[in-house]
């Protein structure tokens, strides 16, 4: 019987423990690399493909940043990711501070209730804005889209600001207190500069969130100047047909800033959303 | 709350200096209320409200007239509900166990030594799913289960399996095949909050658990699981209150088709608000849809509790 020494048991786990991570992010990998690859290649390669394209062809992304009606989804979007992104930071970061800094009685109830936010379902909120909307005129329109949005991001926010603002020394307010600010001041002139990894981490996640959102956009929104660029996706679907590499090209365009912001952010991020919940 | 009160130390030295004048306890609330105000009127309005809302609607017929509980005694009546709702425990529960279980295995593996370099490009890899929205999603799955542009079906020839690669078309797969779309774009998530759990049990835990001559396996079952016993919790809520909801995967993926196969009380309820224009009764659906989440949850925390 072959009997494996001590160090060479080691050895055999070591290397096991390497293949089987190697195996599984290729695994958890493969489905965005076969996206990128099948929107590289000539239409006619798609069908039937070999693993690794023999041609490479970037129609599909020069026909998208050539074609405006498939360019406008990009500024639409960007426009409804930052500007609920801005409205979240500014609403998060004032509610979080007051959270963080007043410890007043029913301060965790308030927390809860903003918690709490986050188990309404959206399609059910979906049903109640359709009669709100249409009732203030806002169908149609990306405010209507940016407002709830920030339904969706300010609970993140306020959560994630105020567990990193915990961390930060309250001292440091009281000093700028005593030395003439308001307690606002403290917070803009003092606390903000020293919570740069919090606020990135808050910005990003809000931003990917309103990058990402689809049902809002997709229920309020109708003329083709007014469509973000989730619903330029699912409509570029055909019911019997698709044009498959133009359609995986925007894919990758869309997902391709918010991956690498993702990766260069991950550590703040995994951070800002287990705070509080890892104990 | 820290004070730090010692005889002779000036005032302004203490944490908290002021918080002892009584008076002064109606103005911290009233500051705490100007900083607070403002995000919970926000949410108030764009959010509880709109909640609420939705009760006085499900009370209405299609033409908005009241008709009590009408819409409800329908929901329970009709055979397309009740589908969903089975559909979507089928959905929820899939998911969440593969979340719990495979999550942390590739937690516990990811924890293993090995060379630093290696490990970070292996986790940014495992992590990209994370990155892609349902939306995409439900794109890159379309094209792998697509029997004429996925890879995978010339793999299973080349090993000598002969099989039918239609999945989203087949009425007896495409759930399945839906939730191991959703099971793999938010796997890293649950894996990474598991590792950030992991990664905070401290050494000599398992130090000491070795001195008592605990062996691998035991160390697992009596200093891993106790300590990630919270996080695990925490994660499956989090996975119910999302799965059950869920709408975009399945709406891109599938508009709940074949034959209403993977139909989730969420596009069930979309479909009766925005194609047939049913509020009333969509509102309905919606509100149940909420309880039915809610009574799992709490039955799960309670469950999970209860064995303290």
């Amino acid at each position: 019987m072959f009997v494996l020494g001590m160090k060479h048991r080691k050895l055999f786990r070591s290397a096991l423990v390497y293949v089987a991570t190697l195996l599984v992010a290729l695994i958890m990998a493969f489905p965005v690399f076969w996206m990128i690859s099948l929107s590289i290649r000539p239409l006619g390669e798609t069908f039937a493909p070999t693993l690794i394209p023999t041609q490479i062809d970037l129609q599909a992304y020069v026909k998208i940043l050539t074609n405006p009606s498939l360019r406008i989804p990009f500024v639409n979007s960007m426009v409804v990711a930052t500007s609920s992104m801005f409205l979240a930071l500014l609403l998060g970061l004032l509610t979080a501070y007051g959270l963080s800094r007043y410890r007043f009685r029913g301060s965790n109830a308030v927390l809860m209730f903003v918690i709490g936010n986050k188990m309404f379902p959206p399609v059910l909120l979906t049903v109640s804005y359709f009669y709100l909307v249409t009732r203030v005129k806002l169908y149609d329109t990306l405010l209507a889209v940016i407002l709830m949005d920030t339904v969706i991001t300010l609970p993140f926010a306020i959560w994630m600001l105020r567990n990193y603002l915990d961390t930060v020394p309250r001292e440091l307010d009281e000093a700028a207190i005593i030395d003439g600010c308001t307690r606002l001041g403290a917070l803009v002139r003092v606390v903000l500069p020293v919570s740069v990894p919090g606020v990135a981490a808050t910005v990003v996640y809000c931003f990917l969130l309103a990058w990402n959102e689809f049902l809002f956009a997709y229920t309020f929104t109708q003329s083709p100047e007014n469509q973000v660029t989730s619903i330029k996706i699912a409509s570029l679907q055909g019911q019997f047909w698709t044009d498959w590499p133009t359609l995986l090209g925007y894919s990758v365009l869309f997902t391709i800033p918010i991956l690498v912001m993702f990766l260069a952010m991950q550590r703040y991020l995994v951070q800002g959303l287990a705070a509080g919940s890892t104990k | 709350m820290q004070r730090m009160e010692a005889v002779g130390v000036p005032r302004f030295k203490a944490g908290e200096p002021r918080n002892a004048v009584s008076h002064q306890r109606s103005c911290r609330l009233s500051g705490a209320c100007l900083f607070i105000l403002p995000g919970l009127l926000y949410l108030a309005l764009m959010s509880v409200y709109p909640m609420l809302y939705v009760f006085k609607i499900s009370l209405g017929d299609k033409a908005d007239r009241f008709i009590g509980l009408g819409n409800y005694v329908r929901a329970l009546h009709d055979p397309y509900f009740l589908l969903t709702v089975k559909q979507s425990l089928i959905f929820v529960i899939l998911s969440a166990t593969a979340h719990v279980t495979l999550g942390l295995l590739l937690a516990l593996l990811l924890n293993q030594p090995m060379n630093r370099l290696f490990r970070s490009t292996m986790r940014s890899l495992i992590m990209a799913p994370w990155a892609i929205t349902p939306v995409v999603v439900a794109v890159i799955w379309r094209l792998l289960y697509n029997p004429h542009l996925s890879i995978i079906p010339t793999i299973l020839r080349s090993v000598g399996l002969k099989v039918e690669w239609t999945l989203l078309g087949n009425p007896s797969w495409a759930l399945v095949a839906v939730t191991v779309a959703n099971i793999w774009f938010s796997l890293p998530f649950y894996m990474l909050m598991m590792l950030a759990s992991l990664q905070s049990i401290p050494d000599e835990l398992y130090e000491a658990a070795s001195i008592d001559g605990a062996h691998a396996v035991q160390r697992f079952r009596f200093v891993t699981i106790p300590h990630m016993r919270n996080i695990l919790i925490t994660l499956l809520l989090f996975d119910f209150i999302g799965a059950f909801v869920f709408f975009d995967l399945v709406w891109v993926m599938t508009k709940g088709g074949p034959a209403n196969r993977t139909e989730l009380m969420a596009t069930y309820a979309y479909r009766m608000a925005f194609e047939r224009f049913d509020f009333g009764y969509a509102g309905a659906v919606a509100v149940l849809m909420f309880f039915i989440m809610l009574m799992f949850s709490l039955g799960l925390l309670f469950l999970l509790r209860r064995e303290d």
